[in-house]
């Protein structure tokens, strides 16, 4: 019976905490229902009689989103699979190849992780220019797929050389290349770590403010970020809209999480964390 | 295991197909606005068509005329079918846009415009064109073309002029025992200490979250040391030179001490949005501000005390007992015009500007931001301001002023010196700790 | 290679070892051309004085020189230390905590995959509107934080002007918008446990705390080891959130080096010195991450 109430009120606790841990998501859910002065006024409460969806048919209309949507969403599908493909090969070649130059190349790798985006922004898009990828989202793809390789590769080599060694050297004997071990052997395994890849890095592309708008045009690629940020003045902020604007944002990522998040804890689970 | 490969692949797909649809969808409503300038380009037949289509990014919008600008583009286009507006680069900082589309060589036809150091160094180094040839800059007074001009260059044409101004609930002073606003410094500081003791509202707000106005408090202190135009015009010139002393007005320092006790809390790091809603809660009795939020600040008094008039804006008077008053002004920052290597780009350039500064025209602007008219020939009708402030306006040209700081700033002395002053207004810094610091970065950073 | 073809055939181990490296060139293109080649730029131009228009000036190793000089250079470097330190410290600390919480299943308790969800939303955000939206929690007059002080009879704190208190705030935002992340991998690490060593711990009549310090912990090192260096890397890194919850103030005491980079890049156009000041913080960096590395790693060997 101690155990039982005891039970209950760690349950209780844990339930305020993540209310407490949900109220600024709360505030701004609520806040892209009221209008401009309401949102201060009345932090805390929706004051049903002025409850609007005025901010989100602006939103919907201004921010061009179901263009900057398709844009997000291009940029976003396009490097994670570039990023998998690319990543799961060099994983696999990292910890599963043995030899000096490969670990050499490992410590590079993860060296190469710590490198902050700002400071190589600028050259970034010098360099852009001079390679033709300066207004395309294809440049902001490839840089996207360069800056998350390193994670990426650093939790394929890791989640690939917790495998058991028995897996391929079985293949081997029956004669198979090293890339029909890579192809036929290790890729049907991979599904876990490909979800947490995706939902790390996905997220992060899917936020991006930085690239998109100093790479792209906001007029003829708009982007969510980007859109959002435009909300965001020099003298006035229409928090409103900008909230309006994440909540529309952030519900494709969401469903994307709800519906992976099995696939991605597994990822973890079955070594990803022995990196 | 093959399970979750099927359900990914399946995920994956569906994620596409949706993402495609919706793209295609997001087409359709766009396809009649590209076809639309083309329809109306055949019906006006030959005049339009030996244009070429060009396309003319600008970066002149911001947030708060963010709504005129579809009504402005949608009345250009209209009139000249050939050239459609791109509006980019609208973000919290934009300074930091120009950056990168000068790394990358790709400069917006129309930018926005500053004098702070980037925008000089571009007109030095020819990135920026002289707009003195245009027919648009005849209606701009001289005194607003000078503070546009660097090495003989006009670079740029003001959206508007600025001044500093209290905007006081009359309500709270009606409580705390003043029937009229306070006129010189003695009766402010004695107003506000009657109010801090006799009312539940704080004395004194500004929002210092900006830079403007965390420096403006400084400045309008001053200002009011200085004792004629020429000493003004010394000080301007020093600020230019970097030569400035700050702490050679030791009398600042004291009204600065007089007056930090009456200075809401959280002031340095109140952004106007949310000091126009500490207004409209009642919070506080006076707010500093630029003009350009008069309509916000005094709508805030009026929907706090219900009572229509009682929002009411003065020229902060921090002033000596009997002394002239002296105000803070300035130009806006302005929009420029790029070189571009494609003519049909400049003149299509040139066709805008002279478009945008066309009274018809800049009232949307001028309008939606609230800030006073620069233009000379335009009409009283087409400007609208709030009642508040409309005395306040006829009389800014009639007053000694000094310009606002934000004309002379570099971008590391006004990181510097409003970090110091930010310090002071919040208790942690002693002010002739900060003025000291100030004038080392002013010999240090200068124009 | 000469050798290779003169024997007409390669052996086993030498084609594995070269399908290795064809296996290793899509992302040595990639890494060479978008990460290495930029880095390589901007060690180049801290040897310069430049503004991104003019003509480029060699001055050598004078922007390193000036680098201590610069306003607030200590203070912020004390800064990013002590941010990096919180936020990676309280990080892994409360994400372990949601974790154990979150792991726990039974009839009496709520559904986890929600509670799950709701945990990890915050990390769906992007780091600039994570900002935003502490920043008006924070503020001073009608933020929540203070209303919420109020209601429970505390006296307001003024979050964002006050020296230490500040640092906190901007520790407290972020570790809100990166719990979720590190709970959920710790969730991962949890469920690898097996749970006939808990059950033989149980038999022996150990105690909660003495199962999680002698069972759990041991065989969570692997997760600890992952949080600990993303989260750290990340924080050296972070940019966008602090400064929109504090830019920085009060003083230069919230103001960690990224933001100083972004300024001289993009405020004064000072590429030379914000050159300097990355390639000093990519140095900084990697040495913490691979002690890190290391020292956690031999840890994880012990058990």
């Amino acid at each position: 019976m101690k155990k039982k109430t005891l039970m209950i009120a760690s349950e209780l606790f844990l339930l305020f905490c993540t209310a407490l841990c949900w109220l600024p998501i709360y505030y701004f859910i609520i806040s892209a229902f009221k209008s401009r002065k309401d949102i201060v006024k009345y932090p805390l409460h929706i004051i049903w009689e002025r409850f609007t969806l005025g901010n989100f048919s602006y939103v919907w209309k201004n921010m061009k989103f179901a263009q900057s949507l398709f844009n997000t969403g291009f940029i976003t599908v396009m490097t994670l699979i570039l990023l998998i493909v690319i990543s799961s090969l060099a994983g696999f070649a990292l910890s599963r190849i043995k030899g000096r130059f490969f670990r050499t190349y490992y410590s590079v790798n993860v060296a190469l992780m710590v490198v902050p985006f700002i400071s190589c922004l600028l050259s970034l898009v010098m360099l852009s220019t001079k390679i033709n990828l300066y207004n395309s989202v294809w440049g902001c793809i490839f840089i996207h797929v360069a800056w998350h390789l390193p994670f990426c590769t650093f939790l394929y080599s890791g989640f690939m050389s917790a495998l058991p060694m028995e897996l391929e050297e079985a293949a081997y004997i029956d004669g198979c290349s090293t890339f029909q071990v890579y192809f036929q052997v290790f890729l049907p395994l991979l599904a876990p770590i490909t979800a947490t890849c995706c939902i790390r890095s996905g997220i992060t592309i899917w936020n991006d403010f930085l690239l998109s708008s100093t790479l792209l045009n906001s007029a003829r690629k708009p982007t969510l970020m980007v859109g959002i940020n435009s909300f965001f003045g020099e003298y006035v902020s229409e928090y409103g809209y900008a909230f309006a604007g994440i909540i529309l944002a952030s519900l494709p990522i969401s469903i994307l999480f709800i519906f992976l998040q099995k696939y991605f804890i597994k990822g973890l689970t079955a070594g990803a964390v022995k990196g | 295991m093959k399970k979750t490969r099927r359900f990914m692949a399946l995920l994956l797909t569906a994620t596409m197909i949706s993402l495609v649809t919706v793209g295609c969808t997001s087409k359709a409503p766009d396809s009649p606005s590209s076809v639309a300038p083309a329809a109306t380009q055949a019906s006006k037949g030959s005049e339009s068509d030996d244009h070429e289509e060009v396309v003319l990014e600008v970066q002149i919008v911001d947030t708060n005329w963010a709504e005129a600008w579809n009504e402005m583009k949608a009345t250009f286009e209209n009139e000249y079918p050939w050239i459609t507006l791109e509006s980019v680069g609208a973000q919290q900082n934009f300074d930091a846009f120009i950056s990168t589309r000068l790394a990358a060589q790709d400069l917006p036809a129309l930018i926005k415009i500053t004098s702070s150091d980037i925008y000089l160094n571009m007109v030095e180094e020819g990135y920026i064109r002289d707009v003195s040839g245009l027919d648009c800059v005849a209606n701009i007074p001289d005194k607003f073309r000078e503070a546009f001009t660097h090495n003989d260059i006009e670079y740029g044409v003001t959206q508007g002029a600025s001044f500093s101004a209290l905007y006081v609930n009359m309500e709270a002073l009606k409580e705390a025992g003043w029937e009229a606003p306070p006129a010189d410094w003695a009766q402010f500081i004695q107003c506000c200490k009657d109010i801090k003791e006799k009312t539940d509202y704080a004395p004194f707000l500004f929002n210092g979250d900006h830079a403007t106005i965390c420096y403006m408090v400084y400045e309008l202190l001053l200002a009011n040391c200085l004792k004629s135009p020429e000493e003004a015009a010394a000080y301007q010139e020093a600020l230019v030179n970097g030569t400035f002393d700050f702490a050679a007005y030791p009398e600042i320092c004291q009204k600065m001490n007089e007056l930090i006790p009456y200075i809401m809390e959280g002031s340095s790091s109140t952004a106007q949005d949310d000091a126009v809603a500490v207004m409209a809660d009642g919070g506080a009795a006076m707010l500093l501000g630029g003009n350009w939020v008069s309509a916000s600040a005094l709508e805030a008094i009026e929907s706090y005390t219900g009572i229509e008039g009682s929002g009411k804006a003065i020229f902060p008077p921090f002033n000596d007992p009997g002394k002239p008053l002296w105000i803070s002004t300035s130009t806006e920052a302005g929009f420029g015009l790029t070189k571009q290597d494609d003519p049909k780009i400049s003149e299509a350039a040139d066709i805008f500007f002279n478009w945008i500064f066309e009274p018809e025209n800049f009232k949307i602007i001028q309008n939606a931001r609230g800030t006073v008219p620069v233009l000379t020939n335009m009409a009283s009708d087409q400007i609208v301001l709030h009642e508040g402030i409309k005395d306040l306006v006829s009389q800014v040209n009639n007053l000694d002023s000094v310009m606002m700081g934000y004309n002379f700033y570099t971008a590391e002395f006004k990181d510097g010196a409003c970090t110091a002053l930010r310090d002071v207004y919040s208790g942690n810094a002693s002010i002739e700790e900060a003025v000291k610091t100030m004038t080392q970065l002013l010999s240090q950073y200068h124009n | 290679m000469k050798t290779h073809t003169s024997k007409h055939k390669l052996t086993w181990n030498q084609k594995k070892q070269l399908t290795g490296l064809l296996f290793l060139l899509p992302l040595t293109l990639f890494l060479a051309a978008f990460i290495v080649y930029p880095l390589v730029s901007v060690i180049f131009y801290s040897l310069f004085d430049w503004n991104g228009m003019s003509q480029m000036k060699f001055v050598g190793p004078d922007n390193y020189k000036l680098l201590p000089s610069t306003e607030g250079f200590w203070e912020m470097a004390k800064a990013t230390v002590i941010y990096a330190i919180g936020v990676t410290g309280l990080v892994v600390l409360c994400g372990f905590l949601v974790a154990l919480a979150l792991d726990k299943r039974g009839k009496w308790r709520v559904n986890r995959t929600l509670l799950r969800f709701f945990w990890f939303f915050p990390c769906l955000l992007s780091g600039a509107i994570v900002g935003i939206i502490w920043r008006i929690m924070f503020n001073f007059n009608g933020g929540l934080v203070n209303f919420l002080l109020n209601q429970m009879g505390i006296k307001s704190v003024n979050w964002l002007e006050t020296y230490g208190v500040t640092m906190a705030a901007i520790i407290i935002a972020s570790v809100w918008g990166q719990i979720g992340m590190c709970a959920i991998i710790f969730l991962a690490g949890l469920q690898n446990i097996p749970t006939d060593m808990l059950e033989a711990a149980d038999l022996d009549g150990a105690s909660e705390f003495q199962k999680k310090m002698k069972i759990v912990i041991p065989l969570m090192a692997p997760s600890i080891t992952i949080n600990v260096i993303t989260t750290s890397i990340a924080a050296f890194k972070a940019y966008e959130l602090p400064y929109t919850v504090s830019k920085g103030l009060p003083g230069y005491s919230t103001r960690i080096l990224t933001q100083r980079i972004y300024f001289y890049s993009f405020s004064t156009n000072k590429y030379g010195i914000a050159s300097a000041m990355s390639v000093l913080l990519v140095i900084v960096i990697t040495l913490i991450s691979l002690i890190q590395l290391y020292v956690l790693k031999k840890r994880e060997d012990i058990y």
